[in-house]
């Protein structure tokens, strides 16, 4: 229980948040180029202004959080 | 000019045009703040406005600092990110809508996301401003930076706002061909305003700082003109009173423990004594009374508060019983004390001094006020007092009330 509150004192939202985002925003750039999906641009666009979105709210509520 | 190099980058929100990641950038590398800001408008523009997304993320990962070590304001923390956050999912949703299909037309669905982002930025500014924590509160300077840079915000997301509600009218009249009648004149009439817009810009930004500085100056003088007004009202005449009492020491007391209490009211905001109509004031107040009536410091302590009924009336009148008696019998001893604990369930007060005592078997029978006014009354409401004495070793009443359901 204890290890649990330490990990999650530990825990920087904004930074994870912001590692997953750029993971799969990566991925779906290489599997763009190696042609196993057919991503228009505005698909594209659509990913990026989400997981901007997603890291900005998290950064919010980590501040929030203090 | 700017911080050693080895100081870790920050955003500079006292220097920021937006969120002062390109002030943060300036500081960082020591040169002008212009040059990441021009160099952010040209990318954004250069890829189409993804660039912007850039920005957005530095503000998520860059701490911030206020430069001059003011305090930060803890109630609005994060709110803006988490609304441009909001604004960016709801942006993705509606670009992936688009590319399903489900789609009226970019005629009508932009303009009103547009306008959608206007509104909502001239809406968030309807709302109240925050109350000012302590730190802020205490410190004049602090105080009025953040109202200054607080009102050239608002002046200038109001501008901003504005100009997003515009610029969809405008869009959607371009785009369903109603302003094809005015054609290369409308172009025109756009160019120049855009143009004059860039020229005006700083411009524009410096009047509405020193429009918000005249203002926290203006409100500066008027709170010192309050100050002023109240240390006349108060404390220089209640000076003038002791100079003239100064033969009697037991009203010089008073009237300086009257002051004292007055002032600490005053400094900590304290809204006036509500006696009628709250427990925990109507013990202050009879307190106050007791003090002011028989010359004797009662220290208070009361923690939490109700709203004042029958039975904690009957309550009140107990504990000004037990207070009167202390002051009556062992104002010989130092200064009374009452302590009041006011919970969900019950109310509980303490009246201690350190008076002679007494024997309380030995009371006679013909002295009412412990017997009847204190403990009768109490158990009258259902309540029970207990009454700790003895010769030499000081006086404690407590009483105990469950409260109303």
């Amino acid at each position: 229980m204890r290890e649990m509150r330490e990990i999650q004192e530990r825990l920087d939202l904004t930074s994870l948040v912001a590692g997953i985002a750029t993971v799969v925003v990566g991925t779906l750039i290489l599997l763009q180029e190696d042609g196993a999906i057919d991503l228009e641009g505005g698909w594209l666009v659509a990913a990026l202004a989400a997981a901007t979105g997603v890291v900005l709210v998290a950064s919010g509520m980590g501040a929030r959080r203090g | 000019m700017g911080k050693p190099a080895s100081q870790p980058l920050r955003r500079d929100e006292a220097n920021s045009v937006v969120a002062g990641v390109c002030a943060g950038i300036g500081r960082r590398f020591a040169i002008d703040p212009a040059v990441p800001r021009i160099g952010f408008v040209v990318i954004a523009i250069g890829t189409s406005g993804i660039g912007a997304l850039a920005y957005l993320l530095l503000w998520a990962v860059i701490p911030a600092e206020t430069g001059d070590g003011e305090p930060r304001r803890p109630r609005r923390r994060g709110s803006w990110r988490i609304a441009t956050g909001v604004g960016l999912l709801a942006l993705s949703i509606v670009l992936a809508f688009r590319q399903l299909g489900v789609w009226w037309s970019d005629a009508l669905v932009w303009p009103l996301v547009l306008a959608a982002f206007g509104v909502a930025l001239l809406w968030s500014l309807t709302r109240p401003a925050p109350e000012e924590s302590p730190a802020e509160a205490a410190t004049d300077g602090a105080r009025r930076a953040r109202r200054s840079r607080e009102a050239a915000g608002r002046f200038s997301l109001a501008g901003f706002g504005v100009a997003l509600v515009l610029g969809a009218g405008l869009l959607f009249l371009w785009a369903n061909g109603v302003l094809d009648a005015a054609g290369d004149a409308a172009l025109a009439a756009l160019v120049v305003i855009v143009g004059l817009g860039l020229v005006l810009a700083p411009l524009w930004w410096r009047f509405a700082r020193s429009l918000a500085a005249e203002r926290a100056e203006r409100i500066r003088s008027q709170e010192r003109a309050e100050l002023a007004a109240h240390l006349h009202d108060s404390v220089l005449q209640t000076l003038a009173l002791v100079q003239r009492r100064a033969d009697d020491p037991s009203d010089v007391a008073q009237l300086a423990r009257r002051q004292e209490r007055e002032l600490r009211a005053w400094l900590a905001g304290a809204p006036p004594l509500a006696p009628g109509e709250r427990l925990a004031d109507a013990l202050r107040a009879a307190a106050v009374e007791i003090e002011e009536t028989r010359g004797t410091p009662i220290e208070v302590v009361v923690v939490g508060d109700c709203p004042l009924d029958d039975r904690l009336e009957a309550f009140v009148a107990a504990t000004r019983e037990a207070l009167t008696n202390a002051a009556k019998f062992a104002a010989d001893g130092g200064p009374i004390r009452l302590y009041a604990e006011i919970e969900d369930a019950r109310v509980k007060a303490f009246v201690d001094d350190r008076g002679e005592g007494f024997d309380p078997d030995r009371v006679p029978p013909d002295r009412r006020g412990l017997r009847e006014s204190i403990i009768g009354r109490i158990e009258r409401q259902g309540g029970h007092a207990e009454v700790r004495s003895g010769p030499g070793r000081g006086t404690e009443v407590e009483l105990t009330l469950a409260r109303s359901e």
